[in-house]
């Protein structure tokens, strides 16, 4: 396509600002649809989020669905036990989950390959614990409801207000990273995928730059987490899981490391399968696990890089 | 005082002592070669002067400022720059963007920025510089080719073009000549002189002797680890011992047709 | 007194346990390099199957050997099927590869067999014999036993036989193993199944004590795959040590401090070794040439 690269840099947020906006109009008849098409949407911030962190400065993590869940249980938490206005509440759960990013990133992005891997696995483990045993506050196993969000008097209940927020919010968040891609740090993001030693010797702060590639990915997932909570008006120690961890990686590589519209694909894919697949409930794991290989043995570089590749008529 | 200045500098890896006790000093503006052996320790000496490696004894020093153990990075901002023996360039970028990667110092760095879409002027000045580096280095045409297309004698030259946009006082070139034919040596050479014409120091370690010989100012040779000799290309190609252990008759041949 | 003897002989039988799975790890990395979060599921099929074909009909020993089969050809076809294939991939495919791996068994388990919590009988009673006070059951000395049995085993087989030289030598180059005749894939494809085989038998041995479930497998992998950075990966004395070490401190973590944190006590440890001592007690730290 003959487009400056400045525009051409923006195809993927276009893409997806037309598709939340005509979506309604074509493929939503009912609630549950809204809230589905809702679903796919906060995936895509947090797999945006970890696509930043995996497909461009090629860090693994496999416990990204914990600071989702840190955000998800502070709507839930705060408001209950503390009083706190939901949307205040959204801001603490965001603000504490990169908190912790930016506290445990240092050492852990120290490490690497799958020494990395089983320590961010290790560590979103033990908050997804946390949650699960510290019943009083959190209602452990069973979850927890969070409160409607009523802002200046205005109630935002129903799917569709949170279809156009959470939508919305995911523009936000492609827009963003599409920024950030393709400037100094993004590029500098991306010397460190490919050689971090020639990074470093072309005047790259590495350890500075990994953390602050980890903390945005944790405040995209925790943006992700907050408003699944606030939509859906729950929170679920699922949501925390390694399961759920797995699950955002799979969808990473799904759509393709490294491309937004990507995010989107992947997200939409592994959100709507299970739904798909509801009345096969069982075989629900079966599935994704033969998924996940499937992806990685044949389709290794993902849907919409391989798609480009096609395109381009070159073999995958 | 010299630019350079390394003291005293040893490294051992788990028992086996790389290098022991080499010391040199590097003028500015001088083409300075480090020579020996396949083991000599050069690269080694390398790493540890441009920070990848610590030095478990000696120090460095930087127009008379200290900098043993500093990491790469600092190194950078302090204007040395290198290029790697076996090839560390991006190949997921496109050749201008590698390059574009060595602004980064003279870049803004800041991170929110960046998020907010605020980085226009950085890029555009950014690409500007890289174009003339890669102009430097006659790679104008590739600019916006994937990097890990390029041929092999691009790529060096691609690497070097990145370590130029840093814009170093003293650049250290990891055997910028190797598994290149006679003509991609030419055009390696080419660009080393109008480098180093243009004020910046060079440092490079190299096993083709004519093209040492023929470029530099002075030359020290490693062998096991130790200095054997060092002075001026003459001096050195009639030392005994460097002769003995490390250019042969073959050799010497070799360095007297690059003198002539 | 007591109570502290009775938490080291509950440690050490998990720990046995968990020292087994490491083992198994360690086979299979060390001959490709390959992480397998699918460890645990052979465990799991190794109790679960036992206990279906034992419900079955089948007389309990000839269920359990046939449940060792039919998990080394799971192992086996999780090796042609999702390693094989990807050969010299990156390190995040080859997690994402086995952790699809443990899911799609525990899948499968979810509906060939069920849900619910399943036990062996006791090979020899459940009647505990006192020891210095503390009560330690009998099918702990066959669990502790049969590690101990298959930790020599395996050792006589990697010092003295051909083939068990080969896999080290697989380890050690694999370039110049290929180069003087050895097969990769053989030698990659024994790793896993003798991973696998390790796994079931530590499942069968554990099933009357520890039960047996579908989804049993991922706790006991990470758990696994703590032993195993603890005594250093690649290590196999170092998997033994690490996980009868990652058992006592379960033991003494859950009894002395919290019981409901008491799994995360494995997680502990691992983010403790990464971060001071990567290497493991037994490993040796490596250097990154340039």
């Amino acid at each position: 396509m003959a487009l400056p690269p400045a525009a051409r840099r923006y195809l993927p947020v276009a893409a997806i600002l037309a598709i939340v906006v005509v979506l309604p109009f074509v493929a939503l008849g009912s609630g549950y649809h809204y809230r589905l098409a809702t679903l796919v949407w906060t995936a895509t911030i947090a797999v945006i989020g970890l696509n930043l962190l995996m497909g461009f400065a090629g860090q693994v993590s496999l416990g990204h669905a914990a600071f989702g869940g840190i955000a998800a249980y502070a709507v839930a938490v705060l408001p209950a036990h503390l009083g706190l206005h939901p949307v205040a509440s959204f801001a603490v759960g965001v603000a504490a989950a990169g908190l912790l990013a930016a506290v445990v990133g240092r050492p852990i992005l120290k490490l690497k390959g799958h020494h990395l891997a089983i320590a961010t696995l290790g560590l979103g483990i033990l908050v997804a614990m946390v949650i699960q045993n510290e019943a009083a506050w959190t209602g452990g196993p069973d979850g927890m409801q969070v409160p409607r969000v009523e802002i200046a008097g205005l109630r935002l209940r129903g799917a569709e207000p949170w279809y156009w927020i959470c939508g919305l919010a995911c523009v936000a968040a492609a827009l963003l990273a599409v920024n950030l891609v393709d400037s100094p740090t993004g590029r500098a993001l991306r010397a460190i995928h490919d050689s971090e030693i020639a990074a470093k010797v072309a005047g790259i702060d590495v350890p500075r730059a990994k953390l602050k590639v980890f903390v945005l990915s944790a405040v995209y997932a925790a943006v992700a987490g907050g408003l699944l909570a606030l939509s859906s008006g729950f929170a679920s120690p699922d949501t925390a899981g390694f399961l759920h961890s797995v699950e955002l990686v799979t969808m990473v590589v799904l759509g393709g490391l490294g491309s937004i519209f990507g995010s989107l694909v992947g997200a939409a894919v592994l959100t709507l399968l299970p739904q798909v697949l509801t009345v096969f409930q069982d075989y629900e794991h079966l599935v994704l696990g033969a998924l996940m290989i499937a992806v990685m043995v044949g389709l290794r570089r993902g849907i919409v890089p391989s798609l480009g590749d096609l395109l381009k008529g070159r073999r995958t | 005082m010299s630019l350079l200045q390394v003291s005293d500098v040893g490294i051992a890896f788990g028992g086996v002592r790389a290098l022991v006790d080499v010391s040199f000093a590097v003028a500015a503006g001088e083409i300075f070669a480090l020579i020996g052996p396949n083991g000599a320790g050069k690269t080694t000496l390398f790493n540890i002067v441009s920070g990848v490696y610590r030095a478990g004894s000696g120090r460095i020093a930087l127009a008379g400022e200290d900098v043993t153990g500093l990491e790469p990075n600092r190194l950078a901002a302090r204007g040395l720059s290198r290029t790697f023996q076996n090839l560390q360039i991006f190949p997921q970028m496109t050749a201008v963007e590698n390059v574009m990667v060595g602004r980064h110092l003279k870049e803004s760095r800041s991170f929110l920025r960046h998020l907010f879409g605020l980085a226009g002027p950085d890029n555009r000045a950014s690409r500007a510089h890289a174009l003339a580096a890669l102009a430097e280095v006659g790679l104008a045409g590739h600019a916006d080719a994937m990097a890990g297309a390029l041929s092999y004698g691009a790529a060096k030259r691609l690497e070097i073009a990145r370590a130029l946009a840093t814009e170093p006082r003293i650049l250290l070139l990891d055997e910028p000549a190797a598994g290149c034919n006679p003509v991609e040596t030419e055009e390696i050479e080419a660009v080393i002189r109008e480098i180093a014409a243009a004020g910046v120091t060079i440092v490079l370690v190299e096993h083709d002797m004519k093209l040492v010989m023929r470029l530099s100012h002075r030359i020290h040779v490693l062998a096991q680890g130790r200095t054997l000799a060092s002075g001026t290309p003459d001096e050195v190609r009639h030392h005994p011992a460097v002769i003995e252990a490390y250019l042969g008759a073959h050799g010497t041949t070799e360095a007297a047709r690059g003198r002539a | 007194m007591q109570e502290f003897l009775q938490f080291i002989f509950s440690g050490l039988t998990v720990g046995a346990v968990y020292a087994l799975v490491a083992l198994g790890f360690t086979i299979i990395y060390n001959a490709s390099e390959v992480v397998n979060f699918a460890q645990g599921e052979f465990v799991m099929l190794g109790g679960m199957t036992t206990v279906f074909l034992a419900a079955a009909g089948v007389p309990l020993p000839l269920a359990a050997a046939l449940a060792v089969v039919a998990t080394v050809a799971v192992g086996l076809a999780l090796y042609a099927f999702a390693i094989a294939p990807v050969r010299g991939a990156s390190t995040v495919t080859l997690i994402i590869i086995t952790i699809g791996a443990s899911i799609l068994i525990r899948g499968a388990a979810q509906v060939i067999f069920d849900k619910q919590v399943h036990r062996l009988p006791s090979f020899s009673g459940d009647a505990p014999i006192t020891l210095a006070g503390a009560a330690i059951l009998p099918q702990s000395f066959w669990i502790l036993g049969g590690a101990a049995v298959i930790v020599v085993g395996l050792k006589a087989f990697f010092e003295h036989t051909l083939t068990g030289k080969a896999v080290l030598a697989a380890a050690a180059n694999s370039l110049a193993a290929e180069l003087v005749g050895i097969s990769l894939r053989k030698v990659v494809g024994l790793s896993f199944a003798l991973s696998a085989a390790i796994g079931a038998v530590g499942g069968i041995l554990a099933a009357p004590i520890t039960f047996t479930s579908y989804d049993m497998g991922t706790l006991l992998a990470l758990k696994g795959f703590a032993a195993a950075m603890l005594g250093g990966i690649g290590n196999p004395i170092g998997a033994v040590v690490g996980g009868l070490m990652v058992g006592l401190l379960e033991a003494f973590g859950a009894g002395y401090v919290s019981s409901s944190y008491k799994d995360g006590i494995a997680f502990l440890v691992i983010l403790v070794v990464l971060f001071a001592m990567p290497q493991g007690l037994f490993g040796r730290a490596k250097v990154e040439r340039v």
